[in-house]
């Protein structure tokens, strides 16, 4: 009994000083800190504050922007939700009535338009606007760029839903849906934030040992190697002749699917419109609309399918349509020129302005649905 | 659940304490109640198919000790249970080499299948095969009852990822019940042990960087980044698959079963023949016993063994996933099994030193085929090759990656040690009065180094096949 009592004293001991050992030499300043999904939860955190104490100040209409890098990785004043609030502000008599929050993020797609829904409706927003890059219709895409632990933010009532759904596409399998969202509810999220950015550290600190090796070593093969491939990928995926295009094989990875046409069995479709019922559930307004596509540019080159693409969008409007959103098709929205870089991000110059005309389209809805809400309180 | 996830210790913890204490003739039940909640806590909707499997094939089993023709009982398990398997796995390749004629012929445009596979299907469902086969054989009687037949499918430690068990192999020890003891215990423990080290530490957090890096820009780098990167999958897909099959041979010892042994240190193979023998032990003597022997095996002349060699090697290849690559490189090693059959003989002593020339040529041509296995199609697998010969502009060499291999290939002589004397290392560490704290320590330093370096990837490489 002692002897096992003791075995198992040694193991605890070992199990808990080893990852502390380890932890405690990646705080060397050379390992520097990464990014890791949580991270959302807390810049998100920080915005729905405002947006809550906006509610509880004004009257007016609170509207959170959703959305990946296609809305916000532009300079503050010129991101999307900046350039709608001031199209809106156009359009109304009494600027300031309705309220655009940004609550966007690069890489934020319909699985956690999913995972964060009962989060942002807690903030009471009266309308939410969901874009939807066609990346998100490809596999590998989506789950480049998942947030599979953002499953934990889900409310236990969520989870036979959450059953439901393919969340297994991005990793969240049942147990560790159980598991995440065990974690959250324990009041443990912060704790769980701080070991995935510690493990997350480990991978760096392999790259920097791998590096320290290379040069104490006399080479720096492994450097010079590390930007061979980034040039080597973005080569493959973009041709530099003028302005960064997409070639026809990177056409195919990122957009592949989309233009291939789907079907609302879709993976990220289904997550969308089970995101949609969540929200409309909160009382809340949908608006859900496609992110604007180099369409020019990819028939330029050939990889352009018309029939696929309108099935795609039909399948998008149809899924967002029964779940209770209104629906705008904006991929055509910009010519060539519209778009800065083979990523599909909009250009913000003086010529053309792609927030800004994504913004214009976007205003009259947003204060009709706002008018209509008015009308019908009144 | 992965082996080597927090929720999985958590379950794994309360079904060793409750199986332990729960009356003997209760534990096969509780272990397939565990087994059913370990297979839905993945996809809950794929327990069904599992269970529909379970009960369809056990009716067929039922139906072919009792028949006259058995024979027919025997077909329609095989069409049952292959035709599930392909459904999941193979109809998108089937649409995607057909789409082309129909899209010429009669300008349909199959859409494509966007299917996620039912986990362990390939396992399981040669497990059913191989015992329906078996039974028709009448090499092995039936299950006495439907539970014991469903939990021989369904055993969580070997389930999704094997090793791909015989009736004979762990029928008998079901009906035995668990058999447990201090050895048995001890050797689990070491196996969870070196199966969580050489996946977590080995495979994921070393290798898997260096690969991902490489493959992903093939052609790119020097030649030397080339073979590195062959030889580090080759290790990275070793520790990975090999070290979930400790952890399972480990798990079911600490419940009190024995699975078979799965690899014996392929890559100190001094031919093809011998690396497979000595890779994926189960699912090369099922495809020999149940798919290369009934094709007539090496009965029926020379030429017709070499083509039996050939066909059970692609459908080898094939069964590891729905797409061309693996088929390419089933051939590969068909053509190495082919010419090695009809140039060499198979020597079956022991390996030494004096057999480091033809184990260094064998590891690099089993390398080779490894490229076709991992690059993401046929295109880049050929770029792959080129670079390894030198086509790409970079030059150098990789040190870290180079210095982590030659670890491997230490720790894999180091296996070969420790299985041929293991037993006596752990005998002589009990006698010890500090032997078991300091297997306690070991076990405990490998679960905190996994937890620690968990983010460098949980998926296990064999999970998708």
């Amino acid at each position: 009994m002692l002897e096992r009592f003791a075995k198992l004293l040694v193991f605890v001991a070992f199990a808990a000083l080893v990852p502390a050992a380890v932890f405690r030499a990646l705080e060397a300043p050379e390992i520097r800190e990464v990014e890791v999904g949580l991270d959302l939860v807390e810049t998100l955190d920080a915005r729905l504050a405002t947006l809550d104490a906006a509610d509880r100040r004004e009257k007016s209409w609170q509207v959170g922007h959703l959305g990946d890098s296609m809305v916000v990785s532009y300079p503050p004043p010129r991101q999307v939700p900046t350039r709608l609030q001031e199209a809106v502000d156009q359009l109304v008599p009494d600027p300031g009535s309705i309220r655009v929050h940004s609550l966007a993020s690069p890489g934020m797609g319909p699985f956690d338009f999913y995972f964060l829904a009962d989060r942002v409706a807690d903030a009471r927003p009266d309308q939410v606007i969901l874009p939807i890059n066609l990346t998100v219709l490809c596999e590998a895409w989506r789950n480049a760029f998942s947030r599979p632990r953002l499953a934990g933010l889900l409310p236990p009532s969520r989870i036979p839903e959450a059953f439901s759904l393919p969340l297994e596409r991005i990793g969240v399998t049942a147990d560790r849906l159980l598991g995440y969202i065990a974690v959250v509810q324990s009041g443990s999220l912060a704790s769980w934030h701080d070991l995935t950015a510690q493990q997350a550290k480990v991978g760096v600190a392999r790259s920097w040992l791998a590096g320290s090796l290379s040069g104490g070593l006399g080479s720096e093969a492994e450097q010079r190697f590390a930007r061979d491939v980034y040039a080597y990928r973005d080569t493959r995926q973009a041709n530099s002749a003028g302005l960064p295009r997409l070639t026809p094989e990177g056409v195919e990875e990122r957009f592949g699917p989309a233009l291939g046409g789907v079907d609302p069995s879709n993976p990220s479709l289904e997550v969308l419109a089970a995101s949609i019922r969540s929200f409309r559930q909160h009382g809340i307004e949908v608006l859900v609309y496609t992110s604007p596509l180099n369409v020019e540019h990819i028939e330029a080159i050939g990889s352009a399918n018309p029939e696929g693409l309108a099935r795609t969008l039909a399948s998008i409007e149809s899924v967002s349509r029964h779940a209770g959103a209104r629906f705008i098709d904006l991929h055509d929205l910009l010519p060539d020129a519209g778009f800065r870089d083979f990523a599909g991000h909009l250009r913000t110059s003086k010529s053309i302005d792609g927030p800004k005309r994504l913004a214009d389209r976007l205003a009259p809805i947003v204060v009709e649905a706002a008018q209509h809400a008015r009308a019908g309180r009144d | 659940m992965p082996f080597n996830s927090i929720q999985f210790a958590l379950f794994f913890a309360v079904v060793w304490l409750l199986h332990r204490s729960l009356p003997a003739r209760a534990r096969n039940g509780f272990l397939l109640a565990a087994s059913l909640v370990f297979y839905g806590l993945w996809v809950p909707a794929y327990l069904l198919l599992l269970v529909a499997d379970i009960l369809i094939n056990y009716a067929l089993l039922r139906v072919m000790v009792r028949s006259a023709r058995p024979r027919i009982a025997l077909v329609a398990s095989v069409v049952v249970t292959l035709g599930v398997l392909a459904g999941f796995k193979y109809a998108a390749l089937a649409i995607e080499a057909f789409a082309p004629i129909l899209r010429t012929g009669f300008g349909f445009d199959p859409p494509l299948p966007q299917i996620f596979l039912p986990l362990g299907i390939s396992f399981f469902s040669f497990q059913i095969l191989g015992l329906a086969i078996d039974t028709y054989r009448r090499e092995i009687d039936v299950p006495e009852s439907l539970g014991r037949y469903a939990l021989f499918v369904s055993f969580f430690p070997q389930l999704i990822a094997g090793p791909i068990l015989r009736g004979k192999q762990l029928l008998p020890q079901l009906a035995r019940g668990a058999t447990r003891s201090a050895e048995r215990s001890q050797r689990g423990l070491w196996l969870i042990a070196s199966g969580l080290a050489k996946k977590v530490i080995l495979a994921d957090f070393l290798l898997a960087d260096f690969v991902d890096g490489v493959f992903a820009a093939p052609g790119v780098g020097s030649a030397a980044f080339h073979w590195v990167a062959a030889w580090s999958f080759a290790f990275q897909i070793y520790f990975d698959f090999s070290g979930y099959t400790d952890m399972a041979r480990g798990l079911a010892l600490l419940l009190g079963f024995e699975l078979p042994v799965n690899f014996l240190e392929p890559y100190l193979s001094r031919n093809p023949a011998e690396f497979w023998r000595r890779w994926h032990v189960t699912l090369s003597r099922w495809l020999r016993d149940y798919l290369y022997i009934p094709l007539g095996g090496n009965r029926a002349g020379r030429s017709r063994t070499l083509v039996n060699l050939m066909l059970t090697m692609l459908l080898g290849g094939l069964w590891h996933g729905a797409a061309w690559n693996f088929v390419i490189w089933g051939g590969l090693h068909g053509v190495l099994l082919v010419i090695h059959r009809r140039f060499a003989g198979d020597g079956q002593r022991q390996t030494d030193w004096r057999d480091a020339p033809h184990v260094f040529l064998t590891f690099n041509l089993i390398c080779m085929a490894w490229v076709f296995f991992r690059a993401p199609n046929f295109e880049d697998a050929i770029h792959f090759i080129a670079g390894m010969l030198g086509s790409g502009p970079g030059t150098g060499w990789p040190v870290l990656p180079t210095l982590v291999v030659v670890g491997c290939a230490g720790v894999h002589v180091l296996e070969r040690w420790l299985r041929l004397h293991g037993a006596r290392l752990r005998a002589a560490l009990s006698r010890c009065w500090w032997g078991p704290l300091l297997q306690a320590a070991g076990l405990g330093a490998v679960a905190g180094l996994a937890i620690a370096v968990a983010g460098a990837g949980d998926q296990f490489i064999y999970f998708q096949f």
